[in-house]
């Protein structure tokens, strides 16, 4: 079974992760808008990813404008589809829907809903190189 | 690598990697809706790009056309092939958030195909039916330049529109 990557667990990194894998490259400046942070977060999250091999970086310029690209390398992809499968394996195992127009079970009288030990799916160690 | 109480005090419920089946039902349909929105913000080709091409093509159905001379014919052929090499070039590195290859299904190429194949039939079929005057292929591809113009942004917008579906699709 896939288990959640540390690495692109956090949202802002998820989102990333997500908006690349469904074009061939984005540009940092439309991946910051999109997750909502500074230029300095974005970078480091970039930079991260990056470091990890999941993200290829390209520089190059618009007319005198220097641009930075983002796409996933096909390592980041097969780590980026890994983690949806373990999503949806956490989702599938509770009994839930995605579907977005079937409500979620709410939890019965005395049932712990959220943190439960069955629930959780601590994230092997992964190697970044 | 001990851990210090002062790491430790900064692992984050994100360094240790669990979720809830709640908020990944969540994450997972913010995941694609913001993907689907992705897909559908850009039509899968730019209609300046197909009306280009198409525009080369009348161009060399102009220049071919008997009784043209072939001083002219060889330049203008030489200008519209550096037209369509900039057309070509600009395509692939200014388009901005291609989506990427995987969603680019035989289904797609075959609505993109069947559009192409129509374009190219109508070309032929006005060609051969005003084969009695001149420049006839050039009123075709002409004919063929302006349904291209027409129906390229609604194709390119529908091919998007189905891959935003698969994604959500996938839900």
């Amino acid at each position: 079974m896939t288990e959640l990557d540390p690495l692109i667990h956090a949202p802002a990194r998820l989102r990333i992760m997500s908006l690349l894998a469904a074009v061939e490259e984005a540009d940092f400046a439309f991946l910051r808008d999109e997750t909502a942070v500074s230029d300095s977060v974005m970078s480091k999250h970039a930079t991260a990813l990056e470091t990890a091999g999941y993200v290829v970086i390209r520089k190059g310029h618009v007319g005198k404008r220097p641009r930075t690209w983002l796409k996933l390398s096909p390592k980041g992809r097969q780590a980026y589809k890994d983690h949806i499968t373990a999503l949806q394996d956490i989702v599938a195992r509770s009994g839930m829907s995605l579907t977005p127009d079937q409500p979620h079970p709410r939890p019965q009288a005395g049932e712990v809903r959220n943190r439960q030990p069955a629930d959780r799916h601590p994230a092997s160690p992964r190697s970044t190189g | 690598m001990n851990t210090t109480p002062e790491d430790a005090a900064h692992v984050t419920p994100q360094d240790t990697a669990y979720i809830t089946p709640e908020d990944a039902a969540r994450t997972l349909n913010e995941i694609r809706t913001s993907q689907a929105r992705l897909i559908r913000s850009r039509p899968w080709f730019p209609a300046w790009y197909t009306t280009g091409v198409a525009l080369y093509v009348t161009g060399i159905q102009f220049l071919t056309e008997p009784g043209t001379p072939v001083a002219a014919t060889s330049t203008g052929i030489a200008v519209l092939t550096l037209a369509l090499a900039a057309l070509v070039l600009t395509f692939a590195f200014r388009t901005r958030h291609r989506p990427h290859r995987a969603l680019v299904t035989w289904k797609i190429l075959a609505i993109f195909a069947t559009w192409l194949a129509t374009a190219i039939a109508l070309c032929l079929v006005l060609a051969l039916a005003l084969s009695d005057i001149s420049y006839a292929r050039t009123y075709a591809a002409l004919a063929m330049t302006a349904y291209m113009t027409a129906t390229g942004p609604l194709i390119a917008r529908h091919i998007t529109n189905r891959m935003a579906a698969t994604i959500e699709a996938a839900r």
